[in-house]
């Protein structure tokens, strides 16, 4: 229940004073006589009792107005009075509020008071009715209760239809953090009926069959559109009605409530209105800023909602008391500011700034000021930013501002500003009011810095410079200027202009030692020079480089004077060193230097930096101190070697890596791991065991010398396969685990062979071709050519025989030159056949053989013979192999041994193709038919040995030459005729 | 009926205005298929809640489910497709534009009742409803742009809009005063005619998908000349009357 939300009026009615002042005396004497009486009167018949008590709602406000009259007070006086009050809900016996109400009245006055309800009045009926007493220590003796009015109803909401349903309180607005409760009515009480807040479903208690109440706590805000609370019945499953709940945000006190004025006219106040309080549908609108000025007593309603201007009136008002009013429909806020209006001053901004005089170091800046008055002094601060730094000055001005910008940096761009301030009562800095301005270029106050590169046997120099910083160059370096002068003999000095931005140049100069002067020149003149002297001997001397450990920071290197006469170090490197241009750069240190930190931001992780540390003598020669080497940072080697396999033998290899430099890897190599992977569980003695990353086992060789690009592995076994990863390691890691390669070491034995074989194979050829160059004479020797018959006389003879067919020699026809017939027995043939007995038959048919021997006088020993076969004799023509011209010794070699036990086995066959060829062949289709042969003493047949007892000839091997004809040039393919065919191919061909 | 009359007056002078101005502008196309293929994106872009209805209920704290479900078109509020697939050409236009004319003064009297985001202490849900009022002015200028194309369509087909008769829901007529319904109400009120207006753009976006496969139709632009009436698709019965948006967006 809240009361003070619900105005309470009490009023009185107007009583004629006069009317009562004529009969008051009359009626006191009167009634003071029977006062007792009349007391007693009174108190047991007059009624006090609320009279006319009436009721009226504010539904939404939810307010009960009550209004009552007491018409039974004796006097026309004012009586002080005590009313309580009784409220009830629903019923008459419920009741939910008493409560006094304490007034003073006369008779017949009317009351008004009121009582708001914390549940929505639609929600239910209220009853009300009240009793007095009299609470006047003049009359104690009316000090008691009267009765209580009757009750009086209040229903806002009676007609409530069987289908409908009513949310209440209807668009309440309420405070964001309030406490509310809402209900709905339904006009059907079976109805299943939920309610949501913002979706969510809220549970609240039954007041009456048709009657729930929500208590809804610290309600929060939401939105500008309210926060939506509805409820549907399930069985309709329809939105059956709703409210919503506007919940406004708590008016905040305005902030930073500040007046000022710039001119003396007027007053600008502002301040910081906070969240605005808004609501839509119009139900609050914008907080409402109201300014009022207690001293003027005048108020203004500001049109903005942060800031609101106040004229200034000339009566001279100096202290201002302002209260700024803030209020919405549920809350009203105030701040109040009192000050003085001089100290509250802001100028405005200063104007018309101006530079003039402006050299290379100073300029004088001027501006004016909005005038306040002859008594108003402003200070105003000068600002010069420029390169970086700013500056200030501060300056007390009246209307016009000067000030001497001085220690400006040529060729510079400035910005100057000024703002002022009251300077007897500071308030605030007006706004700023600058320029920028730039002073003109000076000559470059600094010689560039300058360094040399020299080829080494050569006179080629090239010549570096730094450009100047712009704090030293004072302008835009337009080129530098390069003088050679040579030390050793006079000459004119040699000048050299190179336009900027170069910063090198080339230099060939011969012998002799030269000064350089190397100068910086702008617009405004030239720089001081840098000099250098490059020596005619430059004294490079082999150093040895010394490695040293950089950092991410860069590397500290230190080094040993050599000289006391040092004009200073000079520490040069690329930092690129990769690229052809490297990126030469240099360090000049003082004399008294000995160390130094070379950083660079070019400087990266894995790339090998050289250094050089000069010594500048007072002469500006530079002679090479020492050399260092380093990384900032090693890298583990990214690649491996590129391995070739060399000398593999079953029982080595060698392992070749000559191409790797050693130079171009991200970290100092420290040599290298051969990995080894065998069937071998062992490893051999140099290798020890390793295990991969993979978790294979293999053997490893350490190298430790980078130089060393080479690896014999030995102790192999022969036809076996071996895997082999060589890698550079470093001083913290090594290689990538690369991809091993594969050997497989060959057999011994082969190897041997090889060894043995070779030298035979060669020497039997060696022999083969010498005997190839000497095969006519072997051939003269062994078997020379047989003659042709045709071409001999004996042809002559056969013609004019009878059988043309046949050719049958004559021994009357031959003339030879000797002849000799032999008649051997047959026992000595066995006998002369020795252990080749069983080669033959025992028993031989009887030959006869014709034996031409030579004539010529120069046949001297065993020679061919020839033995024609004879058919007059009827001997078989086999018996032609018991001619012979030499008998074979038993010391005849193994292989010539050979060759007759062929002979004897190819003689036989064509001993029966011969025969079968006669028996078959007509002797007329044959044109020539003989058999030439050097008899062997073991082919003889017995009997014609025995009846043709010839001496076989000193013969040693065979020839058979037969004449066939063409259709027996291709005999069935079996075993001996192939034999024969290929032993009738040609002379050439024998003993294949 | 005084109010009614000025109404109509009132729509006759914004509209002779409106189409003055595009007829000074000369800013018709004039081509029947390029206008119709105007006309149907438009209705078709219009069509999609999330342009107007969907702020609309963010902004009044509708997006809820239980809410969703409920804000549904109050039958009879807008024509239905039937309803528009029946009308002539040149009737259908105008009711068509008359509703429009409505949504728009509908819109702008909710626009009036939403102040602007200012400092509320939540920036994400100023910004949202910054976002929100921003689609809602945008939705506007949609409207007023499809009702250009309709007056441009209008004249295309020979229409005098002129001498149109004047829809029935003349701007200005308020219904019998009765008692306040709550602001809830009104929100659902405004949801629920939100959403049949875009139903009204979906229909309409149909029938002019009717109009393109209508060969008689495609014809090049002629000079206006007041086109018969198609008499053939308005039934007799319908002859006269009107059909024009009768809900009203809630004040």
């Amino acid at each position: 229940m809240l009361l003070r939300d619900c105005p309470v009026i009490s009023k009185r009615k107007p009583e004629s004073m006069a009317l009562f002042a004529v009969f008051q005396t009359t009626f006191l004497l009167t009634l003071l006589s029977l006062r007792t009486h009349q007391s007693e009167v009174l108190a047991e018949h007059l009624p006090l009792t609320p009279e006319a008590l009436k009721v009226s709602v504010n539904s939404a406000q939810q307010c009960l107005h009550l209004q009552w009259t007491v018409h039974n007070l004796p006097y026309n006086q004012e009586f002080k009075m005590i009313f309580q009050i009784q409220i009830s809900r629903t019923e008459t016996s419920n009741v939910i509020w008493m409560g006094n109400y304490s007034t003073t009245m006369k008779r017949n006055e009317t009351v008004h008071w009121s009582w708001e309800s914390e549940l929505p009045l639609e929600c239910a009926a209220h009853f009300v009715r009240i009793r007095s007493v009299v609470d006047d220590a003049r009359f104690p003796e009316w000090n008691f209760w009267s009765s209580w009015s009757s009750w009086q109803e209040v229903n806002v909401q009676d007609s409530t239809g069987q289908d409908t349903l009513f949310v209440f309180p209807k668009d309440k607005l309420v405070e964001e953090g309030s406490n509310i409760t809402i209900c709905y009515i339904s006009g059907n009480i079976q109805n299943d009926i939920s309610c949501y807040l913002e979706g969510e479903q809220i549970h609240g208690e039954q007041l009456d069959p048709h009657v729930s109440t929500f208590k809804l706590e610290n309600v929060p805000f939401i939105r500008k559109g309210g926060t939506n609370i509805y409820c549907e019945e399930k069985q309709r499953k329809a939105i059956s009605n709703g409210t919503v709940l506007f919940v406004s945000k708590v008016l905040e006190e305005p902030k930073d409530f500040s007046c000022e004025t710039r001119d003396f006219k007027t007053l600008i106040c502002t301040w910081d209105p906070g969240a605005n309080t808004a609501l839509d549908w119009s139900k609050q609108p914008s907080q409402s800023y109201t300014l009022f000025e207690s001293y003027s007593g005048k108020k203004k309603h500001c049109e903005e909602k942060n800031r609101c201007n106040w004229q200034i009136t000339q009566d001279s008002q100096e202290i201002y008391n302002f209260t700024l009013i803030t209020e919405n429909y549920l809350r009203k806020r105030s701040v109040n500011l009192l000050f003085n209006l001089t100290h509250r001053v802001h100028p405005m901004s200063p104007f018309s700034v101006q530079f003039e005089n402006i050299s290379a170091t100073s300029a004088v800046m001027t501006w004016k000021v909005h005038s306040l008055g002859d008594y108003f002094t402003l200070l105003c601060q000068v600002e010069l930013h420029g390169e970086g730094k700013m500056i200030q000055h501060n300056v007390s001005v009246k209307a016009n501002g000067k000030y001497l910008l001085n220690e400006l940096e040529p060729n510079t761009e400035y910005v100057a500003q000024v703002h002022c301030a009251d300077d007897n009562h500071f308030w605030k800095w007006s706004e700023w009011s600058g320029r920028d301005f730039t002073t003109p270029e000076a000559a470059p106050s600094e010689a560039p810095d300058v360094w040399r590169t020299m080829k080494s046997g050569s006179h080629n120099v090239t010549l570096f410079w730094k450009p100047l910083s712009k704090f030293h160059a004072n302008g835009k370096i337009l080129f530098y200027n390069v003088a050679v002068e040579n030390l050793d003999k006079p000459s004119r000095l040699e000048h050299r202009s190179i336009p900027a931005p170069a910063n090198s140049t080339e230099l060939t100069l011969d012998g002799c030692s030269y000064q350089i002067r190397v100068t910086a020149s702008n617009s405004a003149g030239a720089s001081p020079a840098a000099v250098i002297v490059v020596s005619a001997a430059p004294g490079n001397k082999e150093i040895e480089e010394e490695i040293i450990e950089g950092t991410e920071d860069g590397f500290s290197m230190s080094w040993k004077p050599q000289s006391g006469d040092v004009m200073g170090y000079v520490v040069e490197w690329c930092d690129r060193p990769q690229d052809p241009l490297c990126d030469f750069q240099w360090k000049k240190l003082g004399p008294n230097t000995t160390s130094t930190v070379i950083s660079s931001d070019a400087f990266r992780p894995g790339v090998q930096y050289n250094f050089r540390i000069y010594e500048l003598s007072t002469k500006r020669i530079a002679h090479l101190l020492e050399r260092k080497t380093g990384y900032t940072r090693e890298l583990a080697p990214s690649d491996n070697p590129h391995v070739v396999t060399n000398n593999l033998t079953s029982h080595s290899f060698t392992l070749s890596w000559k191409n790797y430099s050693t130079k171009s890897q991200p970290a100092f190599i420290r040599g290298y791991h051969v990995y080894l992977k065998s069937k071998e569980e062992q490893c051999q003695p140099g290798a020890e065991k390793a295990v991969l990353p993979d978790d294979t086992v293999c053997c490893q060789y350490k190298i430790d010398n980078p130089e060393q690009k080479t690896f014999t592995v030995e102790n192999l076994k022969p036809e076996s396969f071996y895997e082999f990863l060589v890698t550079p390691h470093t001083s913290f890691s090594e290689g990538p685990s690369g991809t091993f390669t594969k050997v497989r070491t060959p057999d011994e034995y082969p190897y041997m062979l090889v060894h043995v074989i070779v030298p035979v194979v060669i020497c039997v050829v060696l022999l083969v071709c010498g005997c190839l160059l000497k095969s006519q004479w072997m051939k003269d020797k062994c078997y020379p050519d047989i003659p042709d018959p045709y071409k001999s006389s004996v042809l002559s003879l056969i013609k004019s025989k009878e059988n043309p067919h046949r050719t049958i020699m004559s021994i009357s026809d031959c003339i030879p030159d000797a002849i000799e017939v032999v008649n051997k027995q047959e026992g000595s043939k066995i006998q002369s056949l020795g252990t080749r007995k069983s080669l033959t038959e025992p028993e031989l048919t009887k030959l006869s053989y014709l034996y031409l021997l030579p004539t010529e006088k120069n046949y001297s020993g065993p020679g061919p013979c020839i033995c024609f076969e004879n058919y007059t004799y009827n001997q078989a023509a086999s018996d032609c192999a018991s001619c012979g011209h030499a008998p074979v010794s038993p010391e005849a070699p193994p292989s010539q041994w050979g060759l007759l036990t062929s002979s004897e086995n190819l003689l036989k066959a064509l001993e029966k193709n011969y025969m079968n060829s006669l028996g078959e062949i007509p002797a007329g289709e044959t044109t020539l038919n003989y058999v030439s042969q050097l008899a062997s003493p073991m082919s003889g047949d017995k009997d014609s040995l025995s009846t043709n007892a010839l001496v076989p000839p000193p013969c040693s091997e065979y020839k058979m030459q037969m004449a066939v004809p063409l259709c027996l040039a291709s005999p069935p393919p079996t075993e001996n005729s192939d034999l024969s065919s290929i032993t009738l191919l040609g002379p050439s061909e024998h003993y294949r | 009926m005084p109010t009614q009359t000025t109404g109509r007056t009132l729509l006759s002078l914004v509209l002779g205005l409106l189409f003055a101005s595009m007829a000074a502008m000369g800013s018709c196309p004039g081509d029947f298929h390029v206008l119709l293929g105007q006309l149907q994106k438009q209705a078709h872009a219009m069509q999609d809640p999330s342009s107007l209805l969907d702020p609309y209920m963010r902004i009044q704290g509708l997006d809820f489910p239980q809410l969703r479900e409920h804000c549904t078109e109050r039958p009879g509020t807008f024509p239905s497709e039937g309803a528009l697939r029946g009308l002539g050409r040149r009737s259908f236009l105008r009711t068509l534009d008359a509703t429009l004319g409505l949504v728009l003064r509908r819109l702008a009297a909710v626009q009036q009742q939403l102040p602007e985001a200012g400092r509320l202490g939540r920036p994400p849900a100023a910004r949202l409803r910054a976002q929100d009022l921003e689609m809602l002015k945008m939705a506007r200028l949609n409207i007023h742009g499809l009702r250009n194309n309709i007056f441009c369509m209008s004249r295309l087909l020979g229409s005098s809009w002129d001498a149109a008769e004047p829809t029935q829901a003349a701007p200005g007529t308020s219904p019998p005063p009765t008692p306040d319904p709550g602001a809830f109400q009104r929100k659902l009120e405004g949801c629920r005619f939100l959403r049949g207006y875009h139903r009204v753009l979906s229909s309409a976006g149909q029938v002019f998908g009717k109009w393109g496969k209508s060969p008689s139709q495609g014809h090049r632009h002629r000079p206006p000349r007041a086109l018969p009436e198609d008499a053939s698709r308005a039934r007799p019965s319908r002859r006269g009357r009107r059909l024009v948006p009768r809900g009203q967006l809630p004040r």
